[in-house]
């Protein structure tokens, strides 16, 4: 039993991923509930996987393209 | 020519959103412009199955967003010998009976985890370690994460199998939380 039900540091937090994205089995949830139940550092890592997550989607790039790589970019395109 | 549409303002007007678009998904200056540049040629060509059913922006981004895609699968047969690294990778983290190493236990950040952050710092450093990931994990994690995809269309895209796409993600997601721990001074 203890073996069926215990999984690794390695699976919980594969599993953590798996479950934030709704790909989970029950199986692999109830393992998890479990492992999490006696594990502080997936604990951690599920809080910032998922603060992770929520924020990658506002990420942008503040780089632009100099005045002279419009205007090239104007003359390629032959405008 | 349907009338929404006015290429003579083109560079002047999406430039520089079509470029920022493009460089954080692949990482690459002369890259991102080529894609931009092809984006407009593509653009003209089909000027005239434009039939005004969505903006001029967003018909450009689409257009956008198919060429990373071509460039994506044109890289993928370079890009996929990462798996093997990958796998392997696990190792960093993770000692031979699957516990957290030691120096790679997650410590509290001090934030509050369940909402957006508004912190500069923050995106500077998430962005920062983005573009440090391997090439085949920053794509799949931005496909992901960014684009919002579903994993079943990215594994199509990228022609991984959904095993491929765990393992990348699962390393992806260590990595990262790893390099902001690292950098990020509010702990």
């Amino acid at each position: 039993m203890k073996k069926f039900i215990m999984i690794t540091c390695k699976e919980a937090t594969l599993a953590i991923i798996k479950k934030e994205e709704g790909k989970i089995s029950l199986m692999e949830r109830i393992r998890l509930l479990v492992h999490l139940a006696i594990c502080k550092f997936c604990k951690m890592f599920e809080k910032q996987s998922k603060l992770i997550s929520i924020n990658s989607i506002s990420i942008t790039s503040e780089d632009s393209l100099t005045a002279k790589e419009k205007e090239d970019l104007e003359k390629n395109l032959g405008q | 020519m349907p009338e929404l549409l006015n290429p003579k303002e083109w560079v002047k007007k999406y430039s520089d959103l079509l470029f920022r678009f493009a460089i954080l998904r692949v990482n690459d200056r002369e890259t991102a412009k080529d894609l931009v540049q092809e984006t407009y040629l593509a653009a003209y060509r089909n000027i005239d199955s434009f039939k005004g059913e969505i903006s001029e922006k967003n018909w450009l981004f689409l257009i956008l967003k198919n060429k990373i895609i071509d460039y994506y699968r044109k890289k993928s047969n370079e890009i996929l010998t990462e798996l093997d690294e990958c796998e392997n990778a696990l190792e960093d983290y993770f000692d031979d009976k699957g516990h957290w190493k030691s120096q790679m236990v997650p410590t509290g950040w001090n934030a509050d985890y369940n909402n957006a952050l508004e912190s500069k710092e923050f995106f500077d450093i998430l962005n920062k370690c983005l573009q440090r990931l391997s090439e085949l994990s920053r794509i799949v994690f931005t496909l992901k994460y960014l684009d919002e995809k579903e994993s079943d269309e990215i594994c199509k895209e990228l022609t991984i199998t959904s095993s491929n796409y765990w393992v990348v993600i699962h390393r992806a997601k260590l990595q990262l939380r790893a390099c902001i721990e690292k950098n990020w001074f509010v702990k």
